[in-house]
């Protein structure tokens, strides 16, 4: 082995435990995320952080001289579920969890899945201004 | 006793209640035109919002603005025919039989009136309460020229929505003399 590839053998193993680190520190960390205030109802988005990386290496020898070393690293975030919190109602009545099932990562499908439950708990606040009766009679007016 | 004026009162109310009716449709018409044009996740909270605050769906609504058009078409159209019996001077069997007519197409509404009132009014109730609630919309649902626009349309459309449902507490009063004497 040359010394330039010893050199990047060392480079790479550093660089690769240096991950490996960080990998374990990242990956299955929970986040929360800013509060979305939608009247009087809050949302809290909840995420999964994962973290990956990855290394590469090369050596030269004397009849070749290009050598060479990579790595990379990457990081994605999963929303997992939503907090949801109504300001009117006291305690813990007032507040839900929406987990989603498949782990979506876009907050516009996160919101299509999580709406209905919102609108669930607006609608729990009040009755219909009008009763099914009045409603006939209108169509009949 | 219904005097020639009464009648013609009544049409002239009839006429502004048809056009009433017809702006109540073409404004919910607009409204969904503009819910359309929003984004696909605040589409269905607006539209929830606006049912369990109006009592009814747009489609609802716009159904029942037709009826109202249509029962005060026949109800001019009735008065009409009572108002010619006194114009053409003809006897009071023929002025009693168009009042008959006239008592029978106005049932509906003198019946139902007190809630026809009742949702216009609360429909006003829920336009007065729309910019409080696009103002507090997240800014990633409604642009802000989109928000000013909105808020703007507003005050007017209550002035209009409140409009009607005074005439109809008007008209119903109108009608329950009429159809009383």
């Amino acid at each position: 082995m040359t010394e330039h590839s010893s050199a990047a053998s060392e480079i790479l193993n550093n660089l690769q435990s240096i991950f490996k680190s960080i990998e374990s520190f990242f990956s299955n960390v929970e986040s929360v995320g800013k509060p979305i205030e939608i009247g009087n109802v809050v949302l809290i988005p909840i995420s999964t952080a994962f973290f990956g990386a990855g290394g590469g290496g090369g050596e030269s020898g004397r009849e070749q001289t290009n050598n060479g070393f990579g790595f990379g690293l990457g990081a994605s975030k999963s929303l997992i579920a939503l907090v949801i919190v109504a300001k009117d109602k006291p305690g813990t009545e007032g507040v839900h969890i929406h987990e989603f099932k498949n782990g979506k990562t876009g907050v516009g499908e996160a919101l299509v899945e999580v709406l209905p439950k919102m609108f669930e708990t607006w609608q729990m606040r009040g009755e219909s201004p009008l009763s099914n009766e009045e409603k006939e009679k209108l169509m009949n007016i | 006793m219904t005097t020639k004026e009464d009648i013609e009162r009544l049409i002239e109310s009839c006429k502004i209640v048809k056009s009433g009716a017809v702006e109540l449709s073409k404004g919910i018409e607009e409204f969904e035109n503009s819910v359309n044009k929003q984004p696909m996740f605040v589409k269905p909270f607006v539209k929830r919002d606006f049912a369990s605050n109006t009592g009814m769906t747009e489609e609802e609504w716009k159904r029942f603005a037709e009826r109202l058009r249509i029962r005060f078409t026949s109800i001019e159209d009735d008065s009409r025919k009572v108002l010619e019996t006194y114009e053409q001077q003809r006897s009071e069997g023929d002025t009693y039989a168009a009042m008959t007519e006239l008592k029978g197409t106005a049932k509906p509404f003198i019946d139902s009136g007190d809630t026809a009132i009742k949702a216009i009014a609360g429909f006003a109730t829920y336009l007065e309460s729309v910019p409080k609630k696009i103002k507090m919309a997240p800014k990633q649902f409604f642009k802000e020229e989109e928000k000013k626009k909105l808020i703007e349309a507003i005050p007017e459309n209550v002035e209009k929505v409140k409009g009607l449902a005074n005439l109809l507490r008007t008209i119903k009063d109108q009608l329950v003399d009429i159809t009383a004497s």
